[in-house]
């Protein structure tokens, strides 16, 4: 149970509440991290200038995003975070649930070719704390194809992660979207 | 060292090119991740972006804010954002670089007591995030601060990791920094 409570509607300025309304238009209703970032409106829009921008595809597609992205969160144990989006990888792209928990540990599978697979590597280093990311780490990906801009856009979904990571772990976010259905309550 | 270079300024679109310059006096003082950020230009819009609502919005004050972002900084051995940040809090909020240095490694120096409330829980929150618990919000609130501004400061707080992250990933320390800011 989160150690904050969420706001109520009434707590809500206009803008937030409009950011609430985008975000359920695609999603149902707001995540909670969404909604106890309500508590300040300039938060709340920090998010929604975060999220979208870096998670649409460029260089790398979003499915490979949201990859790296649970991967950073189970390197850093967040619960909350890499149970949702191991979700929204099983319920959009169609991932077996136990596949996705293999990759998001850093486990090589038939799903996910070596290449990706060592950007998952690298994101996985990169969320390691007091470990920093060294030249090898760097030439791997290289080694892989990976030019330099497409390794910067792969660490933006890592650093995406220690942001909401840190944050939904410090107020304990209850996982989201769906009733907890894994034996510790979350995906 | 750095460990990806910075793209050619000449060589990139104009529109990111804008983008950067734009940016590039108000956040002079992180300059050197905003030029390898121009490699993935949403992520330097993202970074512009959250810095001005985070750090220059709401109810807690810039320069707490700054101290807490070196706060957290210190914690993860960041020396690139302490340098950065702690520029910005010694061309603008008087600090020195001693006291700047001694934020970084849990001084709180001559802070009020609620300043001081809430640096140790932001330092707690950087150290081991996952360890909060109930009676960090009754510390808190009984030093004055409410859902708003602890939620306020827990968004620095994850700030200073969203940076502290590129700059670990990407080689950048101390040296990097230009340690001033507008």
């Amino acid at each position: 149970m989160a150690i904050l409570p969420y706001p109520e509607m009434s707590d809500l300025s206009d803008e937030v509440r409009a950011h609430f309304e985008r975000f359920a238009a695609d999603h149902g209703r707001p995540s909670l991290l969404r909604w106890m970032l309500g508590w300040s409106p300039s938060a709340s829009e920090a998010m929604e200038g975060l999220y979208h921008p870096i998670f649409a595809s460029a260089k790398l597609d979003r499915r490979l995003k949201e990859l790296l992205f649970v991967a950073a969160s189970e390197q850093r144990q967040c619960f909350y975070c890499m149970g949702g989006h191991s979700r929204f990888l099983v319920n959009e792209y169609g991932y077996d649930r136990d596949d996705v928990e293999r990759m998001r540990r850093g486990e090589a599978v038939e799903q996910m070719d070596p290449a990706e697979h060592a950007l998952v590597m690298l994101i996985r280093r990169a969320a390691t704390d007091g470990e920093p990311v060294t030249p090898d780490d760097i030439a791997a990906v290289r080694a892989h194809g990976w030019d330099d801009d497409s390794i910067v856009e792969a660490l933006s979904a890592g650093t995406q992660a220690h942001f909401t990571n840190t944050f939904a772990q410090a107020v304990r976010l209850e996982d989201d979207i769906e009733p907890s259905e894994g034996p510790d309550g979350y995906f | 060292m750095v460990l990806i270079t910075p793209p050619d300024l000449e060589e990139i679109d104009a529109d990111v090119r804008a983008d950067y310059e734009t940016g590039r006096h108000e956040h002079r003082h992180f300059d050197a991740l905003r030029r390898l950020l121009v490699r993935f230009p949403p992520a330097l819009r993202a970074a512009d972006g959250m810095y001005d609502l985070i750090m220059e919005r709401g109810l807690l004050d810039r320069r707490l804010k700054e101290e807490i972002f070196v706060a957290c900084s210190g914690v993860r051995g960041c020396g690139y954002a302490v340098a950065a940040h702690g520029g910005w809090l010694t061309a603008n909020a008087g600090m020195t670089r001693a006291e700047v240095d001694g934020l970084a490694g849990g001084d709180p120096g001559g802070r009020s007591d609620p300043d001081r409330v809430l640096l140790a829980f932001a330092r707690k929150v950087t150290a081991a995030p996952y360890r909060t618990v109930a009676t960090d919000i009754d510390t808190l609130r009984e030093a004055g601060f409410d859902e708003r501004t602890i939620v306020e400061a827990l968004t620095v707080v994850a700030l200073s990791g969203w940076m502290n992250g590129y700059a670990a990933s990407l080689g950048l320390d101390a040296g990097d920094s230009t340690g001033t800011a507008a």
